[in-house]
């Protein structure tokens, strides 16, 4: 579905951006740079994508730094000629009641979580305008929010507020980027309860081991990262290529409405 | 691979437009279809496209509004395949008009085709999908006219707003089994656009519906059938009660 496009996917060494970068490999991307933080989670990663016969490379990303998200676009064209798509995943998440969340705690989540985007799209709508040259330029960003920012969840002050700013940057930059006679789109994908490595350290692994704890989500199941990876796939690809500005909510109907019985 | 392998769906307003263009590309996504309609003529056509597609399809003759045919048509769903995996509830009618100008009849007519028989679907739909041991998955074609509103198209958005909500209240009753979503495309190019404005200079139309628009993209049948096959197949998984906008990001706007 996604042959030949040259991708990045940001928090890539793990859970969510770990199952993107392999569903797009699958799906024909014909590379993806796995951008992230930690390079040893990264590189390791890389070996093993590399070794089931797949075109990745790890590229180190802090998704706060303007100039490591420009290196990251220039190794990528350098070795490929283009960006295609860019999937912003990388992400952080602290629950805390108003109470006891700093202003340090409300940065440090945002700095990742909207700051990261807000950089990585700049980066992203400018390489791609650069390797159009003349031709309108076109491409996909899929930037992965979360439930969080459509709905209210207790201690998702910080959380839930960067969630829907990445939603509503998503929709603004789609409409700017549209009305420059640009093809290209911007799309957010938004999750609900995933088990990834960042919900696992959050919840523990006995949390998703008891049914129980799902019965509130009408599939009464968690998702799986690959859930998303599959959201991310058609986004990114061209069969979503009238998809602009839409919010694709991948959360087993949890926010489909209200619980409860009449 | 085929997206669809092995599924059986109902396709209904199977006759026309993205109804028709859906099966064909079920067809090939590996699924067999009953598409339904009501014009025999027309459906034999596309019974005729699928097969040409290398696939296999039944047309059976269907009124959305009556719940006879509804009963009808699932019967013949049972007998063609032995259960149903797949629901498109794409049939649906459009007119619009200044209120002033919009009759009570006028009104009531889009209401039975455009809502009746989305609620239809999802009544009898759900009751074979439930005996079915495998997931099963419906999809509702709504529209952008049914999240956002429009000068003139009163009944018509009226109608949509109503199966976008129908979506998310199925969705949440047909949990764990069957999911319900629903695709909110803006306009797209084909014959029932085309049929709309026969006379006019096409090209000018085009050009006037492609500017309309952030994104200046303007979209065929394809782009629809391309989030059906997303919403019914497996890789859709873990979504239900979400409604997708495919609208060039009008609806963003």
């Amino acid at each position: 579905m996604v042959e030949g496009k040259n991708v990045i996917v940001s928090g890539a060494a793990s859970g969510i951006g770990a199952a993107c970068a392999r569903c797009l490999l699958e799906q024909g991307a014909a590379y993806v740079a796995l951008a992230d933080v930690n390079e040893e989670q990264g590189q390791k990663l890389a070996v093993q994508l590399q070794a089931d016969g797949f075109n990745a490379g790890y590229h180190k990303l802090d998704v706060r730094e303007e100039s490591q998200w420009q290196s990251v676009m220039k190794e990528v064209v350098d070795k490929c000629g283009s960006v295609d798509v860019l999937v912003n995943n990388a992400g952080v998440c602290v629950l805390k009641p108003i109470s006891d969340m700093s202003l340090e705690d409300f940065r440090r989540v945002n700095d990742v979580n909207m700051k990261g985007v807000f950089l990585g799209t700049r980066s992203a709508i400018m390489t791609m305008r650069e390797c159009a040259g003349d031709q309108p330029a076109s491409g996909s960003i899929v930037n992965i929010s979360s439930i969080m920012g459509q709905t209210g969840l207790r201690g998702a002050i910080a959380y839930g507020a960067g969630k829907a700013a990445v939603a509503n940057m998503s929709k603004a930059l789609a409409v700017e980027c549209g009305e420059k006679g640009e093809f290209i789109r911007i799309n957010s994908v938004h999750p609900g309860t995933v088990k990834s490595e960042m919900t696992t350290t959050m919840y523990g692994e006995e949390y998703f081991n008891n049914k129980d704890n799902f019965a509130f989500i009408p599939v009464q199941d968690y998702g799986v990262p690959e859930d998303i990876g599959n959201a991310v796939v058609y986004l990114a690809s061209d069969q979503s290529r009238m998809v602009t500005g839409s919010e694709l909510t991948v959360d087993g109907g949890l926010t489909s409405g209200i619980g409860g019985e009449f | 691979m085929a997206r669809l392998e092995g599924k059986t769906a109902i396709v209904t307003g199977g006759t026309s437009g993205i109804g028709r263009d859906t099966c064909v590309r079920f067809a090939r996504e590996g699924a067999r279809v009953l598409l339904t309609g009501r014009g025999k003529e027309r459906g034999l056509e596309t019974v005729a496209a699928v097969e040409a597609a290398g696939g296999v399809a039944w047309f059976e003759p269907h009124d959305v509004t009556s719940e006879d045919d509804w009963k009808r048509v699932i019967e013949k769903a049972d007998d063609c395949f032995g259960r149903l995996d797949i629901l498109v509830n794409n049939a649906g009618i459009f007119t619009y008009g200044p209120i002033e100008e919009t009759s009570a009849d006028d009104f009531d007519w889009m209401w039975k085709v455009n809502s009746e028989g989305v609620f239809l679907g999802l009544k009898y739909g759900l009751e074979i999908m439930r005996k079915n041991p495998n997931k099963g998955a419906i999809v509702n074609i709504s529209s952008l006219s049914g999240l956002v509103g429009h000068a003139d198209v009163m009944a018509y958005c009226t109608t949509k707003a109503a199966s976008i909500m129908m979506t998310k209240v199925a969705a949440m009753e047909a949990a764990p089994h069957v999911r319900v979503n629903a695709l909110a495309p803006g306009p797209v190019w084909n014959e029932l656009l085309e049929r709309e404005h026969a006379g006019q200079d096409l090209e000018a139309m085009k050009e006037y519906y492609r500017n309309d628009q952030p994104l200046k993209f303007l979209g065929d049948s394809s782009d629809v059938t391309n989030g059906v096959v997303y919403l019914a197949s497996d890789e859709s998984r873990y979504v239900t009660g979400s409604i997708l906008r495919i609208d060039a990001g009008r609806g963003a706007d």
